[in-house]
């Protein structure tokens, strides 16, 4: 097992005590394939298997193995508390990695490939997100990292949160040279590469002097916050996700934002909205974290203009990229998210996913899906600064 | 599994549709039994390993693989959500495994009348949740709710906590589509009642797959009540508890939930809450109009008061609500070597149910086995007893020989008190010969109803009938 992940005092992938399932009813992978191999119960017999040597390790096996997306929600709900899952999951592939390569599912080693080729998921060769429109303020403490999908795919999320942040005299800067934060690696189990991703991003960090790392994926959230330590490697700032930062910003802009219904109850259009909130995973037992995105919402409502009525889990990591995430899997998935958003008479999806986002625009029809912050910007009528 | 019939079957089914890898067939082949997990330390594989893992999407494929199992006298084991704890699921002599998940549909809702026709590989959980989000419930909730299937929980007539007000799965259950071994199909009819004949619904209703393939199943559903409240009380012996539940449900009070636990688990659950109590914990919930809430309250606080029993709040109640799909006390027994653990799910009437408890508790005090014990399914003419016991031995081996014995034994007593060897989890390879004491004569009339619908004994083989 790879030096840096062993850690004697963490529980077992083999301790699970095969109650009625919990993981059953919150993992993403049986959701999409409905196969009990791949329930965090039945990777923990193949785990004990494999750490006694009595099983052959086979394509079917490694596909297993690499079937999980490292979201998490079977640790939050296992009534055994093994918290350790995922943790074992990286440990398991790390193996693979390094010993029977071969037998890695081909869209895993894809988007390695990719990561070694262009430094990116996509292998995109395009410039990503134009700086020269944002004014960045390169004293500023809070730096912004992106991840891939908001670089390469949706640079105008981050042109958004620009703008709210102009709006409301927030100084931020921006690393947009370190492409890759490196958590595809880590689900891919290439180790060696997360490690070395995550050294560039601390010396990314380093260079300029910043204090909050503020992040826009929950996957490269939970893998800066939570893995880099696990690696070795100690990022040098604070880690905040950015519906924490939002939130926190909002509070102090409070006055502006009890004096909007005023403003806005002069369009005549505005109706209030029904929101369906789609909660990430990855951000474990941080709880605080979908409750700083609904605070958000919740404080939308307080201007008349928006309305909570759900929530509910999607679950998008570079791990799901990596596994169960091919598109006929995704868009059995968005339809499902789709129906039951329809079926409470919603009017908007909101997600503080990227990723999620991303895939929701892309196969669904019929009803409006936001990230949250360009939702905030709509709702709140900031206009464009650049 | 011989090349020619696999060659055949994937000719027949299709290859996206079966699986001979071992992994498949290592994970069909289990369920939630305790042998089954100290399997894992003494096998490599389980000691029952189907030959593959069939997943159907079509009728037709099923139909086309019964009359393959026919001609070739291949067992068919149907798996559901593998949550069985008996064995039901063990393919005992290895064949093929048919995996129903990808019969997970809402066929139709029918919110006029309160019903839902859904394919019978759906997840219990999952329709709970679909229901809901259309502002119904099934209101049966059994422990497995979150991985038992729909087509399991028929297959073996469950029942959820919220028994003593809405039934078990055969109060809900109100039609089914079912496929004979022959690839026949009988709907049964989906009106509240009829007078035709032999009720051949109930002919299939915990035959745990002996009979045939559960399509689909119309359930009744109801609005989401509008009212829960959660009372708990101390009762100072399990008998004032007994006395006071029996006059509340024959005076006909209906609380959905009424779990009286005995002193050892009372204890338990006393001082996990920290609380420094000694008797019996009764639990109660009450739900519906608020205003029919609050009249069985106030009837159910005159019975109590006069059994003795005192008010001890909402809390606890709502703890157990929050908890009550946790497993986890009985099956972590399993993790220790030579630790074993079960619950022996049995239904007696109110006029032996105390002779029955006592000899229980002094055979298990005898043995020297850790016990508890709680009623949570009550009816006007008797409940089921959970007697949850704990064995420790020296080896895997010798942990499931005791099992074995355990379980005997304590059924032995259950039928000497006119009681039932099981209430809600099924026969499995473990009750099967308790089975044939309960039933007599009755035993060789389902053996006969066995072979004529099934004359080549291709499905489950081996369970409930030899």
């Amino acid at each position: 097992m790879d030096k840096y992940l062993i850690n004697e005092n963490e529980q077992s992938l083999d301790e699970c005590i095969y109650c009625h399932s919990f993981c059953k009813s919150s993992c993403p992978s049986f959701d999409i394939s409905g196969n009990d191999c791949f329930l965090p119960r039945n990777i923990s017999y193949f785990y004990s298997l494999f750490k006694k040597g009595d099983i052959e390790i086979t394509e079917n096996l490694v596909k297993i193995f690499y079937s999980c997306t490292a979201c998490s929600l079977c640790e939050i709900n296992c009534v055994y508390d093994n918290k350790d899952f995922i943790n074992n999951i990286i440990k398991i592939r790390s193996e693979i990695f390094k010993k029977h390569r071969d037998l890695i599912p081909e869209e895993v080693l894809e988007i390695v490939n990719n990561l070694n080729k262009s430094g990116n998921i996509f292998c995109s060769t395009g410039a990503g997100i134009d700086v020269k429109h944002l004014k960045l303020d390169k004293s500023s403490e809070n730096v912004f990292f992106t991840g891939c999908i908001i670089k390469y795919k949706l640079p105008g999320l981050f042109e958004d949160i620009s703008r709210f942040l102009g709006e409301n005299n927030i100084k931020f800067n921006l690393i947009n040279d370190a492409l890759c934060c490196g958590a595809p690696y880590l689900f891919a189990g290439d180790i060696e590469s997360a490690t070395r991703k995550a050294i560039g991003l601390k010396d990314a960090i380093k260079n300029c002097n910043a204090k909050n790392l503020v992040m826009f994926c929950p996957a490269g959230y939970d893998y800066i916050k939570n893995w880099c330590k696990k690696l070795g490697v100690d990022i040098g700032a604070r880690v905040i996700f950015y519906t924490d930062f939002l939130n926190d910003a909002l509070k102090k802009t409070v006055k502006k934002i009890n004096a909007l219904p005023e403003q806005l109850s002069r369009d005549p259009a505005l109706k209030i909205k029904n929101v369906f909130f789609l909660e990430a995973g990855e951000f474990r037992n941080e709880i605080q974290i979908n409750k700083s995105a609904k605070d958000i919402i919740l404080g939308l409502k307080n201007t008349g203009n928006s309305e909570f009525i759900s929530e509910n889990n999607f679950y998008t990591n570079c791990g799901g990229v990596l596994n169960c995430f091919k598109s006929e899997d995704i868009k059995k998935y968005v339809n499902d998210i789709i129906y039951k958003s329809k079926s409470l008479k919603s009017d908007v999806i909101v997600t503080v996913s990227p990723i999620c986002y991303y895939y929701l625009k892309e196969y669904s029809s019929g009803i409006e899906v936001k990230e949250l912050i360009s939702y905030l910007i709509e709702q709140l009528k900031i206009n464009d600064n650049k | 599994m011989e090349e020619k019939n696999k060659k055949q079957l994937i000719h027949i089914i299709g290859e996206d549709n079966i699986s001979f890898n071992i992994e498949d067939r290592m994970v069909y082949s289990r369920d939630i039994t305790p042998v089954s997990y100290k399997w894992l330390n003494i096998y490599n594989k389980p000691p029952y390993l189907c030959d593959c893992v069939f997943r159907p999407s079509t009728i037709e494929q099923i139909r086309d693989v019964l009359k393959f199992c026919n001609k070739n006298s291949i067992p068919l084991t149907v798996y559901g959500g593998g949550s069985g704890t008996v064995g039901g699921v063990f393919p005992l002599e290895g064949g093929i495994t048919i995996d129903m998940i990808r019969f997970n549909r809402i066929l139709n809702l029918d919110k006029e009348s309160g019903l839902v026709t859904v394919e019978s590989g759906m997840i219990g959980d999952r329709l709970e949740k679909e229901l809901n989000f259309e502002g119904f419930t099934m209101r049966h909730f059994p422990q497995s709710l979150k991985s038992a299937s729909i087509g399991g929980l028929i297959a073996t007539k469950s029942v959820g906590q919220f028994s003593t007000k809405y039934g078990g799965i055969e109060n809900i259950l109100i039609s089914l589509d079912i496929m004979l071994p022959n690839g026949r199909i009988i709907s049964t009819t989906k009106t509240p009642r009829t007078s035709t004949g032999p009720d051949l619904k109930s002919l299939f209703i915990g035959s745990e797959g002996i009979f045939g393939i559960i399509l689909n199943a119309t359930l009744k559903i109801i609005r989401i009540p509008e009212k829960i409240v959660f009372r708990s009380y101390l009762c100072k012996g399990f008998y004032d508890g007994i006395n006071a539940i029996r006059e509340m449900i024959q005076a006909g009070i209906q609380p959905p939930v009424v779990r009286l636990y005995n002193k050892e688990e009372s204890e338990l659950k006393f001082k996990k809450l920290g609380l420094n109590k000694i008797g019996s914990l009764l639990i109660l919930c009450f739900e519906g109009k608020e205003r029919i809430v609050n009249a069985e309250i106030a009837e159910t606080e005159i019975i109590n008061k006069k059994n003795k029993l005192e008010y001890i709040g909402e809390e606890i109640g709502k703890i157990w609500f929050e908890h009550r799909y946790d497993t986890k006390g009985i099956m972590e027994y399993n993790r220790m070597k030579g630790g074993i653990s079960d619950a022996i799910e049995i239904s007696v009437n109110w006029a032996d149910i105390n002779e029955l408890y006592k000899e229980v508790i002094s055979y298990f005090k005898k043995k020297q086995i850790k016990f508890a014990a709680h009623l949570s399914h009550i009816y006007q003419t008797g409940a089921s007893i959970y007697f949850i016991f704990y064995i420790k031995s020296n080896s895997e081996n010798d942990a499931i020989e005791l099992f074995y014995k355990t379980w005997d034994e304590v059924l032995e007593i259950t039928l000497r008190h006119n009681g039932s060897i099981s209430h809600h989890h099924g026969i499995g390879i473990i009750k099967k010969e308790m089975l044939k004491k309960e039933t007599g004569y009755g035993y060789e009339l389902i053996s006969s109803i066995k072979n004529l619908i099934d004359p080549n004994k291709i499905l489950n083989k081996g369970k409930i009938v030899d």
